[in-house]
């Protein structure tokens, strides 16, 4: 059994890995346990576990300089809402992050909807705070965006969990805050129609805040709340899907921004678009595609994800006739549902299974591998899987064995004993 | 260095179709860089595939001989040199682009295309690579991305590192790693991307990039204010971000460069004024126009003597054309310029440009400031005659700069790197904990230092191996 520490300083963690470098113990981090909610835990089991929510503290906003200097245990919402006082903008917007933590967001380089058009955790990272595994502390990166001095340390440790060390506070980029915002809904009566507007926008060299897509099935777990902001389905079982796009800017571009999806969401025949200029209907809306995946894993608890990037015009490989169930999802049977941030060709499959079915007879797992392999098939790369269930979706990719050795062996020169949990 | 025979037989034998260079006229055609300082290289090769670099780094690597990659030379502080001779492996030859994919928004490019090549080729397509620097017609995607550079637009969009989706990488062991187009995406890719760009050649070569590519914006607009007191320019910068604006430009000069442009160019600049700012702003034509005239009115609040306002390409390249005519201006004005590149966080601008003020007077040198206002990234000319003590003096200044910069919170190499030239510097902003850090990533990578050797960290013995090979 794990013995659970809260430090409230990074001089008490550089202690604390001083001595366990010394004894070979061995230690792991968690930050908002948001991750662990995605990941079981299969690692072998810590002595010591570092829970970083002590270490909460904005410590500064600069106005004038675009910054924040933030402790890593920080939650992500309350960065961007205490900088939004302030007029300005953090821009990344993992879908966790009403709990997932700046910390997390580093270790994970988490990213969400807004990576179209301003990019994730990793864009808006300038420098950190380190405890090396050796116990040393570190100033990674600098105070400006901008700098080439020396190796760019901070965007090697994005990413890269604990491995390397712990980051304990970091130095966010902050943006002014747009001026004006709106979320527009578009609902299409078929999935490809919803690609084809995708596409559409991004051809005629629009870049919106964000542009999600959410095929039939994924709206089914949140109906009531999509039908009270004038999204209804019109009938179950037929696939339908929406586009929910993010516009910010000065009025007169998100005015212009919106007229034009307007007109290309038009151009697929029965669409129905929902402006939401109300900054709350808007938030709601933005809310309900974040709890999404929460909705998804709790109407099934027996799950697999797996996500996948690829050319957006490949997309309508995922949502072919034979993904469609015949049975809707939420009701406790073999389901798989599609989720893409769309403009990036970052896609979602999430397959709900039926607690009743082995991984090989079940329907979702099956239509889901057939799915990843038709996605493979036209240059798609399998960024992560996950789930309870998701062995039965084949392997991760191999990391190329020169570059696994390459990380083996920084990750010797800076944790010899190995005391590091990644 | 002498290369055996043999040596160069097999370098011979692994760059077919490439080209492998030994005359002694050759070899000086690859020994400088924009530092005009010379080493004098042993072989040069041009390889013609990833294959080809990377059975050249091993046979280098197991003979022992230094590999130096080099670009379009137009490196600012040393990067190319081959400071202790070896091979200079020029990537111009793989100058090929790959592929254009615009509907991923995506161009897949070998490192010796230049960056202007790549914007020609995207645009019928709509697109564009928003890194730009100063360098963009001569330089090549493989040096921007050994250098993450920058250039006026990434104040709203990003530098290099910004823009690399995948890497193709020779290691310096030769083997090679192909992250593709979505290795930026996934872990522990992106952490071999993260390194590699900006890490100077010293950890790997890059033999083929996957880059992000934006659309054309529809609209832009662009104003020019003159400004009669520097603290006008940090006034104009912080209200302009705090209306909630970030414009694709904010570049500056100071009045001392705004005069010597006049006196060149004569284009009718105002002579008496502290500061010129230039400011593009870009979007659908609705967002230009509004964001345009958000701007004319924070200017006008500001006190600007005088508004230009640019509403066509044509007016708009009358108006920058004074920021593409300082560097020649500047040059033509001494007998020797020494630039430093620079970053403040910028809420410090003002403060910084009035510190660097006091610091020309002290040393009794001209000193002319202009740069990226927007991000604070200045570049810092001393302006010498050909003469010893204003040398001396010079080089102290330098130093002071550094301090200065890294006392406002600032970083010592905004877009320039480290290079050879300020191996000195950089624990004075890392600490030497920091070093130890990258030097463990070096050492992991680039054991024995064979590539790219004595750039960016001290070495023990590096101004006597330099010795042996300098030119100039």
């Amino acid at each position: 059994m794990y013995k659970v520490i809260q430090p409230t300083t990074a001089d008490e963690i550089a202690e604390l890995l001083r001595s366990a470098q010394s004894k070979g113990t061995k230690v792991a981090v968690w930050g908002g346990r948001t991750w662990g909610q995605l990941l079981p835990d299969e690692e072998t089991a810590p002595d010591i576990l570092l829970d970083l929510s002590r270490m909460n503290r904005i410590r500064s906003i600069e106005k004038d300089n675009l910054l924040a200097r933030v402790e890593a245990g920080v939650v992500t919402a309350a960065v961007r809402t205490a900088v939004a006082g302030e007029g300005l903008f953090y821009p990344p917007d993992p879908t966790s992050l009403e709990t997932s933590t700046i910390g997390g967001n580093i270790a994970c380089a988490a990213a969400g909807p807004h990576q179209l058009k301003y990019g994730g955790t990793r864009d808006f990272v300038m420098g950190l705070e380190v405890v090396l595994p050796s116990g040393e502390r570190i100033r990674t990166g600098a105070n400006t965006q901008k700098s080439v001095a020396g190796y760019d340390m901070t965007r090697f440790l994005i990413g890269s969990g604990a491995r390397f060390g712990l980051v304990t506070s970091a130095i966010l980029r902050l943006l002014p805050k747009p001026q004006y915002r709106e979320i527009v809904l578009c609902a299409f009566l078929s999935s490809s129609a919803g690609v084809s507007a995708a596409l559409a926008v991004m051809k005629n060299g629009m870049t919106p805040a964000a542009m999600e897509l959410l095929d039939g099935r994924c709206l089914e777990v949140d109906r009531d709340a999509w039908a009270s902001l004038g999204i209804a389905r019109r009938s179950v079982g037929v696939a339908e899907s929406l586009l929910l796009f993010e516009l910010d800017g000065v009025e007169a571009s998100v005015v212009g921004q919106r007229a034009q999806i307007e007109r290309l969401c038009a151009q697929q025949g029965g669409a129905v678009v929902v402006t939401l200029s109300d900054p709350n209907t808007g938030t709601q809306a933005l809310e309900l595609r974040r709890r999404l995946l929460i909705r998804l894993m709790a109407a099934h608890p027996i799950w697999a994800m797996a996500k996948v990037a690829v050319a957006p015009e490949q997309f309508l490989a995922a949502w072919a006739p034979d993904t469609s169930p015949t049975v809707p999802c939420g009701q406790g049977s073999g389901c798989l549902c599609c989720f893409a941030h769309a403009g990036t060709g970052v896609l979602h499959l999430f397959a709900g299974t039926d607690p009743a079915r082995g991984p090989e007879e079940d329907g979702a797992l099956t239509r889901t591998r057939t799915v990843l392999r038709r996605l493979q098939g036209v240059g798609g790369t399998l960024l992560g899987i996950y789930g309870p269930a998701r062995h039965a979706l084949g392997e991760a990719e191999a990391i190329p064995s020169r570059l696994a050795e390459a990380l083996t062996t920084i990750q010797r020169s800076f944790d010899p004993k190995g005391v590091m949990l990644p | 260095m002498k290369l055996s025979p043999s040596f160069k037989q097999k370098i011979r034998g692994i760059v077919v179709g490439g080209k492998v260079l030994s005359e002694p006229g050759e070899l000086y055609c690859y020994s400088y860089d924009a530092t005009r300082m010379s080493f004098l290289p042993d072989l040069v090769v041009e390889p013609f595939s990833a294959r080809q670099v990377a059975d050249v780094v091993r046979a280098a690597l197991e003979e022992g001989v230094p590999v130096v990659p080099r670009g379009a030379a137009t490196c600012a502080t040393g990067g190319p040199l081959p400071v202790s001779g070896g091979i200079v492996l020029s990537l111009t030859l793989m100058n090929r682009i790959l592929e254009i994919d615009p509907g991923s928004r995506l161009a897949v490019v070998e490192p010796g295309v230049v960056n202007g090549d790549l914007q020609a080729a995207v645009e019928p397509y709509a697109l564009y690579f928003p890194p730009d620097p100063s360098s963009f017609r001569v330089s090549t995607i493989g040096g921007n991305i050994a250098e993450c550079a920058g250039g006026p637009r990434c104040l709203k969009y990003g530098v290099t590192k910004d823009f690399v989706r995948g890497l193709e990488v020779v290691f310096p062991d030769g083997r090679i790693v192909d992250t593709g187009p979505y290795g930026s995406l996934r872990w522990p890719e992106s952490a071999l991307i993260g390194l590699v760009v900006g890490s100077e050649g010293t950890l790997g070569i890059v033999t083929k990039a996957y880059l992000k590519l934006l659309p054309i914006p529809a609209a832009t607009r662009s104003v020019a204010a003159t400004m009669r007191t520097i603290s006008q320019v940090g006034e104009a910068v912080c209200e302009i971000f705090s209306a909630g604006l970030v414009p694709a430009k904010l570049e500056f000069m100071d009045g001392f460069a705004m005069r010597l442009v006049d006196d060149v160019y004569k284009v009718g600049l105002d002579r008496e004024a502290a500061a010129l700012l230039l400011i593009e702003v870009d979007g659908d034509p609705q967002g230009v126009e509004e964001e345009s005239a958000q701007i004319e009115a924070i200017c006008h609040k500001v006190g600007v003597s005088r508004l230009q306002i640019a509403r066509s390409v044509q007016e708009a390249e009358l108006l920058w054309q004074a920021r593409s005519m300082l560097s020649p201006s500047v040059s033509r004005s001494a007998d020797i310029k020494i630039n430093e590149d620079i970053v403040v966080p910028r809420g410090r601008l003002a403060e910084a440009l009035q510190l660097i003020e006091e610091l020309g007077q002290r040393h009794h040198l001209r000193v002319v400031n202009y740069g990226h206002a927007g991000d604070g990234n200045l570049h810092t000319s001393f302006l010498l005659d050909n003469d010893p003590e204003q040398k001396r003096q010079a080089e102290a200044a330098v130093s002071e700069l550094f301090r200065l910069v890294l006392r406002l919170g600032g970083s010592v190499s905004g877009e320039h790197g480290i290079g050879l030239t300020k191996v000195k510097y950089l624990a004075w902003e890392t600490g030497e904990v920091g070093v130890t850090a990258m030097r463990k990533v070096r050492d992991a990578l680039n054991p024995g230092m064979l590539m790219n050797p004595y750039k960016i960290f001290m070495e023990p013995g590096a101004d006597a191996i330099q010795r042996d090979q300098r030119l100039t």
